[in-house]
């Protein structure tokens, strides 16, 4: 398997990425090339010109800013996943990315291009959702904005960039004092892409709840927010009980078509499951270790 | 009559390949499983999928194993590469290859390339992983003859771990 020909740029500044992506309409972002390179070699994608940013200055950022941890386009999946700041600043980031691909993967993959290339079966969607991610978007014209998680995932394999612009880094909030994090997963075998997933952030003060957090992936072509069960938690006691009362509450349009390994029917019946088991691991970190 | 088609663009690119440095000029998109095969004839790295889910091609770039079809030759431009022929550069069996050897760990042996490169770098970086780290590791490679329980067995043994599995 080879890919076809395209036009290979290595730019080094942002400005003169956003040139070389202006090159052709069919010009595409080479990051850790863990899912682009795969669609290459299989001609599912043939871009004209691949922008490989890799070598763009700063963009490997990992970083703690204004009460964000800010990752940048290029931070290999495996630097994150070993950060001591995003293990402790940002505990769902770390759960959630233990589940995803192989270390041989995650040497390459980077956290933001796995949530540019929104495969509607992957984990870290689900946990840019919950937390309110928010995604630093440069237009072509080099105009930077700032997008929500919960309007950058438009459909399958389709993300809020405009044609041309550059996706420069992703942001999470900085996890308050007493904020247990849970990520829990439903896959065929190790490292495989979920079948479902749910990833789940509890704050909890003095015995009550005061945020919720819980989205899930593998429902739909977006990830989904569990709103109903975040606010059934919300100001209520932090008990194994509340957590299932809540969890029963988890609702969504499961379809089809998103997934042929796994029928709907399934799907619908395991997201209060999967949804538990995500909160209890939450709950479980919030506990005194013995 | 068709005219030829257009020669590619070659890049120039200067990496070193199992400690010996390389100067070449590759099209963009000729992937390193490639180069190193057929441009450079180190055919010990070996191509099953070629996109990215088997692990054959497994090479370790600046110490990490990665997918050799996964990445471009340009791309390595600067960058130090290590093939299962460069695993080993005294020629004796390393105490990974040792392990696949003392163990049987492979059958047909097309993956077996691949896992000793993924070990190599595993135990370079954590010389005593633990058994769900060393599972970790070879979660990223299929053995299509399922030799499986060998293969763990010589990933314990390099790793100083007892190579049968505890019961109870």
């Amino acid at each position: 398997m080879k890919p076809a020909a395209f036009e290979y740029r290595r730019p080094t500044t942002i400005a003169a990425a956003l040139d070389d992506l202006a090159l052709d309409a069919g010009a595409r972002v080479l990051a850790g090339g863990q899912s682009l390179v795969p669609l290459l070699n299989l001609r599912l994608a043939t871009p004209s010109v691949l922008v490989d940013i890799n070598r763009v200055a700063g963009l490997d950022e990992i970083a703690e800013r204004d009460g964000r941890v800010h990752i940048g386009a290029t931070a290999r999946q495996a630097v994150v996943l070993s950060s001591d700041l995003v293990r402790t600043r940002v505990p769902l980031v770390a759960a959630a990315l233990a589940r995803v691909a192989h270390p041989q993967v995650r040497a390459r993959g980077t956290v933001v291009g796995n949530l540019c290339h929104h495969d509607p079966a992957s984990e870290m969607p689900a946990v840019a959702l919950a937390l309110d991610a928010e995604f630093a978007v440069v237009a072509p014209d080099g105009s930077p904005s700032s997008v929500p998680a919960a309007d950058f995932f438009l459909d399958s394999f389709a993300v809020a960039v405009p044609a041309g612009g550059l996706v420069t880094g992703v942001s999470f909030p900085v996890a308050p004092p007493g904020t247990g994090a849970g990520f829990y997963e439903i896959a065929r075998k190790a490292k495989d892409f979920a079948l479902i997933a749910a990833a789940a952030q509890l704050t909890v003060a003095a015995g009550t709840v005061t945020e919720a957090r819980v989205a899930v992936t593998g429902l739909g072509h977006r990830p989904l927010r569990m709103t109903a069960a975040e606010q059934s938690l919300t100001g209520g006691p932090s008990t194994a009980e509340a957590v299932r009362d809540a969890a029963r509450l988890a609702r969504g349009e499961v379809l089809a078509a998103v997934n042929t390994r796994s029928p709907a029917a399934y799907r619908s019946r395991v997201l209060p499951v999967v949804v538990c088991r995500a909160l209890t691991s939450a709950l479980a970190q919030l506990e005194p270790t013995p | 009559m068709t005219s030829a088609p257009p020669r590619p663009t070659l890049i120039p690119v200067s990496l070193t390949v199992n400690g010996l440095p390389v100067d070449a000029a590759v099209p963009g998109r000729l992937l390193l499983a490639d180069f190193l095969r057929d441009s450079l004839g180190l055919t010990g790295t070996h191509v099953g999928c070629g996109h990215g889910t088997c692990g054959s091609c497994t090479v370790l770039v600046d110490g990490e194993a990665v997918r050799s079809c996964l990445q471009f030759a340009v791309q390595l431009d600067g960058c130090a590469i290590t093939t299962v022929e460069g695993v080993s550069p005294d020629g004796q069996l390393t105490p990974v290859q040792q392990a696949f050897q003392d163990n049987h760990g492979m059958q047909c042996g097309y993956c077996t390339p691949g896992l000793v490169c993924s070990l190599t770098a595993l135990l370079a970086k954590d010389p005593s992983p633990t058994e769900e780290t060393i599972v970790d590791t070879l979660n990223g490679h299929l053995c299509r003859c399922t030799g499986y329980q060998n293969i763990l067995k010589a990933a314990r043994q390099a790793a100083g771990r007892p190579v049968e599995e505890a019961h109870g």
